[in-house]
């Protein structure tokens, strides 16, 4: 759902011509304020192995919105923000196979039908 | 050119999903804001040092969309590392990424009267099938 609201507010940014960049950065922004107040009164504290994957997670973060917008120079966002979001393939490869969970024939089609559909929308736009 | 640098926008976006389902298998789920706030905050000091050395002059306009997103983003997030720790892997990211996508073009259509072809309702058919199938 709330990742639903957030692909609505990329869309709601592209149609009113925004800046992506300056887009992008204000979204950091405003999510790691949220994340510091609700850090502020929670009982969560700092972890030294914690704050290196977070910084490892969210430079990669920068990386791919940073390469998203290289793309769109020239490339359609359709397509670019498409094939950005098929990234989630990996950690599902790496569930599957560093991780030993367990995926039914059921779940692989299901998994492949969702593959499917992102490509498909993506191809429309 | 733009096709080299989606391919690298694949890579990064899968690899910074990655890291928290990392957190997760280390045992270390519990952690989730300390981790949400280092995370975003990395890469907004990133995103800031690139936007001040292109000298990127912005509006309300971007500081709104933006703060809608990011709050949604941060929101979005939380909850998936919630999903992470009682759910595999293998159900949370289809379901949050590939439903996202699904959700958001049928609600583009409702709130922004975009217009859609065949493939994508046919994509939406799958997805929805698809996320029936992982869910049950």
């Amino acid at each position: 759902m709330f990742y639903t609201l957030f692909g609505l507010f990329f869309k709601l940014s592209s149609h009113k011509k925004c800046n992506p960049a300056a887009v992008n950065m204000n979204t950091l922004l405003f999510a790691s304020l949220s994340a510091f107040v609700f850090f502020l009164f929670s009982l969560n504290q700092y972890h030294g192995k914690v704050m290196l994957l977070a910084l490892c997670g969210g430079s990669f973060l920068f990386a791919a919105f940073l390469f998203t917008l290289l793309a769109l120079k020239d490339g359609k966002i359709s397509t670019c923000w498409t094939i950005m979001n098929l990234g989630m393939v990996i950690p599902v490869i790496f569930s599957i196979f560093l991780w030993k969970e367990l995926v039914d024939p059921k779940k692989i089609t299901g998994l492949s039908l969702i593959c499917f559909a992102i490509i498909m929308i993506g191809a429309d736009s | 050119m733009w096709k080299k640098f989606v391919i690298m926008a694949f890579f990064f976006n899968g690899l910074c999903l990655l890291f928290s389902k990392i957190l997760v298998q280390a045992g270390l789920g519990s952690h989730n804001l300390f981790y949400l706030f280092v995370f975003y905050s990395a890469g907004f000091l990133w995103s800031l040092f690139f936007c001040l050395k292109d000298k990127i002059v912005f509006g309300k306009k971007e500081i709104f969309t933006g703060m809608g997103a990011g709050i949604s983003s941060f929101l979005g997030s939380l909850f998936l590392m919630f999903a992470l720790n009682k759910v595999p892997g293998t159900i949370v990211y289809p379901v949050a990424v590939g439903g996202n996508l699904v959700t958001v073009t049928i609600f583009a259509v409702i709130i922004f009267r975009e217009k859609i072809g065949f493939r994508a309702v046919l994509g939406i058919v799958n997805g929805v099938v698809g996320l029936i199938l992982i869910s049950i």
